[in-house]
């Protein structure tokens, strides 16, 4: 047996310090049925290896919550001929052909992906080319069948859009065939999921877009197929307003007994719905509603193929860095963005609102974590911009794909957006320590996860109150966070007397692209007389740089963009960023939020990869060059009272 | 190389050193008849030895006769060039 000395009594050495003097004087303490003596106490042994018992999340897990397959109408119907098999093939690292017959590969495998097709008549693309009887019963069914056979794709896809999307009609409506194409979608995952390989989340989309508003939700099951099977998808035409779907999601849990979380679509198209302080039915937003989409709500999609949505210009005029990719033109139904839309719309504002509703409700409905991803049509989840397959399969890679149209103009008042604006965006980080449906789930539903806008940049962050400087740089530093602190998507409270909140940040370049230019933190806050703020602090620079008065690195990084080649090198900017900060401005009684920005150094857009490639002119209207970046989930402050 | 060492605690910390290194080189005494072979090291920064970690877990003297910290290091496999005559 080891000498009492060798070993370290950790918690009795921590009761000491609690205990008034004098408790320990006796070498005998009595319980309930005997007494013990002193030298026969068991000594609680410190272990050897470093890592017995470690249990927080180690590892960075890359996928998409989003993607279309030839499974939803407007890929199927529009040249998608690539199913989920591809899809997740693709995603698993194979090579493929594309619909239009051109090679892709990955970088790397993802980790995982949900298929995420529209609930709203599922499958009919596939149910078309099958000929499927009971679809041919139904008059939209055949006619669009008829067309599409003929040849008449186009005819096809807007007869359909103006009977399905329009006037709302569900040429599926017998639950006989929703029930096969959701099988057969359940089979896929079940088929491509590999719990410590591969994990292929069970979902799908719903598509509600009240008066031309994009309030879609991807809906991500943590179950099998045994659980997901004993329900059908909801879809928009059941109800599009959101709290109909959370009181869906509830009936799922409750039936089957699993789990299931809902992820807003980026609000760029929502013209102030997606985050508006009404709820759709015109009530304020009230406590349950608040309390109802917290709960089912935990994420956000603040970046995908249809622009950024971390923030915006003019709501954050001091962020040099605001201005990237936005979409801020209008809705579907060509109603023009308004500035007092804006604030709904982009997710730096909403986690602000969410402050002041959850002063005034105690909870907060816009309390979301960060999410990249692609939405592309195209069966293909490709986000690097050099590798980049386009946001529908009328638009994969040729000379002829930078004026498709993506958002129509019908008002005519300069709500058009095009293919050359879609942008190679985005990609979601999860930390965990395996790669199964249970743990990247919960780790989602816990908010430790994060956004970028394609590249695979590693990022961590902790908040707590007693960090020191040099934590950061010990080898263990995660192992310190999350003992004396918590990780992005989690709450600081009860601020010690004095002390303000202190953060631990590493962020390391993705391995097959672009060095690091700067972290960033960015702080969220209501003061006391309700109005909300927000401050950008850089807190690692690379090159050298130092950080100025105005709390910025003192110059921009440079830029090594060959604009004629599409090349660039890493001769500026560095691998790995680390940094270390205390909230100068903390105050104990206002509500806060902190999340970090990390920025790349810049690197060619895809369509200057594409100009280099085919011998193209670049497109007006977007920079030949950008910057990467990651968003990490936030981390709240809440004061006690 | 200076060394963050803390032996009392047997750590070390990333204030020193570099998260990537990149190099090319062209080798200026080649002799295209000679035979050669090439290999790679890299060297990490000064990091506790196992009989640091040791003393200070178990709250002991340091061994005598090694070194309190050390580098660990990489070793490729070499190219090797080989004349074409031969």
């Amino acid at each position: 047996m080891r000498k009492p000395e060798q070993s370290l009594p950790v918690a009795i050495a921590a009761l000491f310090a609690l205990a008034p003097a004098g408790i320990f004087a006796s070498d005998t303490a009595v319980g309930p049925d005997f007494a013990v003596d002193r030298d026969n106490a068991p000594v609680l042994e410190k272990n050897y290896s470093p890592f017995v018992g470690d249990d927080y999340p180690n590892r960075v897990f890359w996928g998409d919550t989003h993607l279309h397959t030839s499974y939803s109408y407007d890929a199927g119907l529009v040249g998608n001929t690539l199913g989920p098999d591809e899809a997740y093939q693709f995603a698993k690292g194979k090579q493929v052909i594309s619909a239009t017959g051109v090679p892709a590969k990955l970088v790397r495998p993802l980790d995982w992906l949900v298929v995420a097709d529209h609930a709203e008549t599922m499958g009919v693309p596939v149910l078309i080319q099958r000929s499927d009887p009971v679809l041919l019963k139904t008059e939209i069914g055949k006619t669009v069948h008829d067309l599409y056979m003929q040849g008449k794709v186009y005819e096809a896809f807007e007869y359909y859009g103006l009977k399905v999307l329009v006037e709302g009609n569900n040429p599926m409506d017998d639950p006989a065939i929703v029930r096969t194409v959701w099988e057969e979608m359940v089979g896929f995952a079940e088929e491509h999921n590999e719990p410590g390989k591969f994990t292929a989340f069970i979902g799908f989309e719903w598509s509600a877009m009240p008066a031309g508003n994009n309030l879609h939700r991807v809906v991500v099951m943590r179950d099998d197929g045994d659980k997901a099977s004993e329900v059908l998808p909801f879809a928009a035409y059941d109800s599009d307003d959101p709290e109909d779907l959370w009181q869906w999601m509830a009936r799922y849990e409750e039936k089957t007994g699993g789990q299931v979380l809902a992820i807003p679509h980026n609000g760029n198209l929502a013209n102030g719905v997606m985050f508006a302080t009404e709820t759709l039915s015109g009530k304020r937003i009230d406590k349950d509603y608040a309390a109802a989409r917290a709960k089912w709500e935990p994420l956000y999609e603040v970046t995908q193929m249809k622009g950024d949505g971390e923030a915006h210009p003019l709501l954050s005029p001091d962020d040099e860095f605001a201005d990237y990719e936005r979409w801020d033109r209008g809705n579907w139904a060509g109603e023009k963005k308004t500035p007092e839309m804006l604030p709904h719309d982009y997710a730096r504002s909403a986690l602000k609102i969410g402050l002041q509703l959850e002063d005034k409700l105690g909870v907060n409905p816009f309390k979301f974590g960060m999410v990249g991803a692609t939405d592309s049509h195209t069966s293909l989840s490709t986000t690097r911009e050099d590798n980049y397959f386009g946001k529908v399969s009328l638009m994969e890679p040729g000379k002829e794909r930078f004026t498709g149209q993506i958002v129509p103009d019908p008002e005519g008042v300069g709500t058009a957006t095009y293919e050359f604006e879609t942008i190679a965006s985005g990609l979601q980080g999860v930390w965990s320590r395996e790669n199964t449906r249970e743990s990247l789930w919960d780790a989602m539903n816990r908010k430790e996860t994060y956004a970028t806008t394609g590249s695979r940049i590693t990022v961590r962050v902790f908040a707590g109150w007693d960090f020191d400087e040099k934590t950061v740089l010990r080898p263990d530093f995660a192992k310190v966070g999350y003992r004396s602190g918590v990780p992005m998507g989690g709450d600081l409270k009860a601020a010690p007397s004095g002390k303000s909140p202190r953060l631990m940040i590493r962020a390391l370049r993705d391995p097959d692209a672009a060095n690091l230019d700067r972290v960033q933190i960015i702080k969220g806050w209501l003061d006391a007389k309700g109005k909300l703020h927000e401050r950008i602090w850089d807190v690692a620079c690379s090159d050298g740089r130092t950080i100025n008065e105005r709390n910025r690195c003192d110059r921009m990084v440079g830029n090594t963009v060959d604009i004629e080649h599409a090349t660039y090198t890493n001769d500026i900017g560095e691998p790995l960023l680390m940094a270390y900060w205390e909230d100068p401005e903390f105050d104990p009684k206002q509500r806060a939020f902190y999340y970090v920005r990390v920025l790349e150094i810049p690197t060619p857009r895809w369509t200057t990869y594409d100009a280099a490639f085919y011998g193209l002119d670049l497109p007006e209207g977007v920079p030949p060059t950008q910057q990467e970046r990651a968003y990490t989930s936030p981390i709240w402050y809440t004061p006690s009272s | 190389m200076p060394s963050t060492l803390d032996a009392a605690t047997a750590t070390c910390t990333n204030s020193i050193g570099d998260a990537l290194m990149m190099a090319s080189r062209t080798d200026p005494d080649f002799d295209q008849d000679g035979r050669a072979l090439y290999f790679v090291r890299v060297l990490e920064i000064p990091t506790p030895r196992r009989t640091t970690y040791d003393a200070a877990f178990f709250a002991v003297e340091l061994a005598g006769g090694v070194p309190p910290t050390h580098q660990e290091r990489a070793y490729t496999s070499p190219n090797c060039y080989t004349p074409d005559s031969r």
